[in-house]
């Protein structure tokens, strides 16, 4: 028998240390004290594998060595007899060290990493783009960063936004008065029989901690407090909602004389005050309301300013309309596209993109009502077709000319445009209606179109007309 | 007396081939099947309650998978019991070894002589060949000469002259069954891949503000806590303490010290997904100095695998620093205090009258060379706010190397560069509307065995074809009077 000898390990180590000079600092092994020796040995194994510029084995390299010996020495017996086929020997190598590997659950990260690395000059690159109150902040331990100011006090301070909060209600859901002095709100819905009630309620501050509100309403539902490590099981941020909220659910067990019952709060803070929206229930009725509730949950945003308080002084371009009262104040620039306007109090742009339009605006309190604004190339068939485009959308007859529509010329940021009203003949309360605003502009038309309930798009035509004259287009 | 033609097997061999046989069963190789599809379903719904790198490193890159049995509820429960299943490392490991064992046992090489000397050498001339064409930057011009996609067919036409050694090796080697091995051989080489890509992947981000250079990129699946010396003119000298010793640290209650760190560190707090949020009146803040004295860490539940939102988990802690046993100050660290996106803010420590810099952010990886942002394009479809194409035009420096030169990187154009891939993945947006976005966001991906699996299913189609094919041929011989 020829058998061939195992290599020290160390040797090998040795080899591999001298045959690479290249100093990659990232790639040192490192040894912390608590290591077992499995992890080292699979660290060492792995790096030997891997990571070709070990340049520093470090002053345990004794250990990890002697480790890699036990090691190997658990598997002596079998390696003795692989010495006398290459092919079995060929077979096991690659396997003891990937079995090392696997059993031992490689974690490659340091515990501490210890280098030199160049300045940082985005930070002061970035501090350009940074609004002056981040600019001038002092950089030590006074230094207050923008992202401690939470979402709801940037919303506060925003041109033409109250202190005040406001909402919008799902179907089948109504604003009923309320007797109690700590309640601001009450929101009813009545399914199956059954009343259910979401309590609106606004308190000074940031009445007690977190912690102190879950206990109170634990309490209520007769379960015992918890402690910190425990609310974060208990507590998530509200997805998708207007504004930053903290989203509480506590479900209580069924007892000898109670259903099991839930609760779910949605905490705001909003300009130095604290919003609660909670519904406290049957669990079944909560399950089953839970998507509605979250959803005026999400919709709450903070109540745009009365006209006479808009902070902002109106700068819109002028209608072409012939005594043109003063439309009412409207919120601060936005922009779509190539597009800058100012939405009126009461309409949101929604920043979802939608396919083919430059901009959508929802309207506040009034479901299935908004304005969007889309261009298209050309003339889109011409101004007649449109209309007939239109009027079949609400069940219209084709008009054979424009001279009986309802039509008033506006001008648009200085272009000449036709503004068209149309309401579905239905008597019914929610016939469907709109109002749209046809724009020619170099070689494209552009389109303002508001729909909804004839009812609604008539309340808010004063509204659009405003944000007609607000439009401009940026150079 | 004449000699023996082949070797009579001896009593090792016969040792061998028990050892081997029990690993060469087919049985174990369904066995093996059935418990992968389970781990994949199972790691499938765990993702519901937990993120998706959790699942990847607690199922798939594991040897050994606790399956909590509330994952197949609807509601988390928590006392759930937990089942030990083997993980994604176990099973791989097992068919590779169950793979090879089957061939030692059962495939024999058929030539002898000058054939096999032949054949070996053109396997080996093949595997050469196989590995300089995807190494080098022949894939990659053919793609681009015929504008991406319509280069697919072209290059997998010069591709199969490169593999022609490796089959032409096989075929004279191991005769019919050569289409079997090159299918063999492609399976092992995919579960070597995922090996080597477990064990070498890093996947990070470098955000670029316009007009600014980086040279590093950051992994957003972890932090550090960095303690910064910010003396030396030149270059900051980073202590980085990595994430798993800070979770260690906080449920053990040890100190993290070190000889090339001039404090120790306590973690009184560690909390794996958190918010900040001002403190209540009369709320006692949890730290002494910096930031931490105006606001409170709130623990949140970690982020799952079904998150609409897919965000990440951003720790916070809160850290005591000792100096010769005695306390310096407790601070409140996290990413989730930045100066602006991705600008870590610094909160400044004295330590023995000299100035430090500290913060958890991200853990950094730093590069050898630079990259300049000079500009960033965020295209959108005409009458649209739908975004059609972003664009970073990025000025490379290596001073060092000379390297000096302008790439452009966009979606579906990565740049690949000193064995990691640039991709355009985000941007920095504005801090108002109307105004040009700051920054650009580029994913930064290191995977020295990216090309492992393209060289397996070559392999695989290849040896599929020819099993098909000769047997085909064959068929088509019997039939053929």
């Amino acid at each position: 028998m020829t058998g061939r000898r195992v290599p020290d390990p160390r040797s090998f180590i040795g080899h591999r240390a001298r045959r690479n000079h290249a100093p990659v600092c990232d790639r040192e092994i490192s040894t912390g004290d608590h290591e077992t020796p499995e992890k080292i040995t699979c660290k060492l194994l792995d790096a030997m594998n891997f990571y070709p510029n070990i340049t520093v084995v470090r002053d345990k390299t004794m250990q990890v060595a002697s480790s890699l010996t036990r090691t190997r020495s658990g598997t002596h017996h079998m390696t003795q007899h692989a010495a006398r086929t290459s092919r079995f020997r060929l077979v096991l190598q690659p396997i003891c060290i990937i079995s090392a590997c696997a059993l031992a659950s490689c974690d490659d990260a340091k515990e501490v990493r210890v280098y030199r690395a160049p300045k940082d000059t985005m930070t002061s690159v970035n501090a350009r783009n940074q609004p002056a109150s981040a600019r001038n902040a002092p950089r030590n331990g006074a230094l207050q960063p923008p992202s401690l100011q939470t979402e709801p006090m940037r919303a506060a301070t925003n041109a033409g936004m109250s202190d005040e909060l406001t909402w919008v209600l799902s179907e089948g859901w109504s604003e009923v008065a309320e007797s109690s002095p700590m309640r601001l709100a009450t929101l009813r819905t009545n399914r199956n029989g059954a009343t259910n009630d979401v309590t609106v309620t606004k308190l000074a501050g940031r009445a007690g901690s977190l912690l102190a509100n879950v206990n109170r309403w634990r309490n209520q539902l007769g379960l015992p407090p918890i402690d910190d490590a425990a609310l974060a099981e208990t507590v998530h941020p509200l997805e998708r909602g207007a504004m930053p909220a903290t989203v509480v659910d506590i479900e209580a067990p069924e007892t000898a004389d109670a259903p099991p019952q839930r609760m779910i709060a949605c905490f705001f803070e909003h300009a130095g005050a604290s919003w609660f929206f909670k519904i406290t229930g049957d669990k079944r009725d909560v399950d089953a309301l839970e998507s509605e509730f979250m959803g005026i949950c999400r919709s709450v945003h903070p109540k745009p300013r009365p006209a006479a308080q808009g902070s902002e002084p109106f700068n819109g371009t002028d209608m072409s309309a012939p005594n043109a009262e003063l439309p009412p104040a409207l919120t601060a620039p936005q922009s779509a596209g190539p597009l800058t306007f100012r939405v009126p109090p009461g309409w949101t742009q929604d920043p979802e993109p939608r396919v083919a339009r430059v901009a959508t605006i929802l309207i506040d309190e009034t479901p299935g009502a908004e304005m969007a604004i889309s261009r298209f190339a050309g003339d889109v068939g011409g101004e007649l077709a449109n209309v007939n485009r239109w009027r079949r959308q609400l069940g219209l007859p084709p008009a054979a000319t424009l001279a009986d529509e309802s039509v008033t010329n506006v001008n648009i940021a200085g272009h000449p445009a036709r503004l068209y009203r149309f309401a579905a003949s239905s008597a019914s309360p929610d016939a469907q209606g709109m109002i749209v605003a046809l724009m020619p502009h170099t070689n494209e038309t552009w389109f303002f179109k508001l729909t909804g309930r004839v009812t609604d798009i008539d309340a808010n035509r004063e509204n659009l007309e405003a944000f007609l004259q607000s439009v401009s287009f940026t150079p | 007396m004449t000699s023996p033609t082949r070797p009579t097997p001896d009593r090792p061999q016969s040792a061998i081939r028990r050892i081997i046989a029990p690993l060469a069963s087919l049985k174990l190789t369904v066995l093996l099947i059935a418990l992968s599809i389970i781990l994949v379903f199972t790691g499938t719904l765990a993702q519901r309650h937990q993120g998706i790198w959790d699942v990847l490193h607690t199922y798939f890159r594991a040897p050994i998978v606790f399956i909590p049995l509330d994952i197949f509820l609807s509601e988390r429960s928590e006392r759930s019991f937990a089942v030990p299943f083997p993980g994604g490392y176990t099973i791989g490991l097992l068919m590779l070894l169950n793979l090879i064992a089957a061939h030692a046992l059962r495939f024999r090489v058929k030539a002898r002589g000058r054939r096999l000397l032949t054949g070996a050498t053109l396997v080996a001339v093949g595997v050469l060949s196989i590995f300089w064409f995807h190494s080098g930057p022949l894939p990659a011009r053919i793609l681009s000469d015929a504008g991406g996609y319509a280069g697919v067919l072209p290059l997998m036409l010069v591709g199969a002259l490169f593999y022609a050694p490796l089959v032409a090796g096989c075929a004279l080697t191991f005769a019919r069954r050569a289409g079997i091995v090159l299918i063999h051989a492609s399976l092992m080489l995919l579960l070597a891949g995922e090996g080597v890509t477990a064990a070498t992947a890093l996947e990070t981000q470098m955000p670029i503000y316009v007009g600014a250079t980086s040279n590093w990129s950051q992994d957003i699946r972890e932090v550090e806590l960095v303690l910064i010396d910010p003396s030396s003119p030149e270059s900051d000298l980073t202590i980085a303490i990595s994430q798993s010793a800070l979770q260690r640290a906080a449920s053990s209650g040890e100190l993290i010290a070190n000889p090339a760190m001039p404090v120790a560190i306590l973690v009184d707090r560690y909390f794996p997904n958190s918010d900040i949020r001002p403190l209540s009146p009369g709320e006692q803040p949890s730290a002494t100095a910096g930031f931490g004295v105006n606001v409170a860490a709130v623990g949140l539940p970690r982020v799952t695998g079904v998150d609409r939102n897919r965000s990440i988990n951003v720790p916070a802690a809160i850290v005591t620093l000792l100096r010769e046993g005695l306390p310096i100050g407790t601070y409140l660290v996290s990413p989730h205090l930045q100066l602006a996106s991705f600008i870590p803010a610094e909160q400044e420590v004295r330590i023995a009258d000299r100035p430090y810099r500290l913060a958890m952010r991200f853990r950094r990886f730093h590069k050898p060379y630079s990259m300049r942002l000079d500009a960033f394009h965020h295209d959108l479809y005409p009458a649209t706010n739908i975004p059609k194409n972003f664009s970073s035009d990025i000025h490379i420096s290596d001073p060092a190397r000379s390297i000096d030169h302008e790439v452009k990187i966009k979606m579906n154009n990565p740049l690949r560069f000193e064995g990691e891939t640039f991709f355009q993945s985000g941007y920095i947006p504005a801090n108002h509307p109307g105004e040009p976005d700051l920054g650009t966001v580029l994913s930064v991906v290191k995977n020295p065995g990216w090309t492992i699996p393209y060289i397996a299913c070559a392999a695989g189609l290849i040896g599929l074809v020819y099993q098909f094919g000769a047997s085909l041929i064959r068929f088509l011989r019997r039939s053929t009077p």
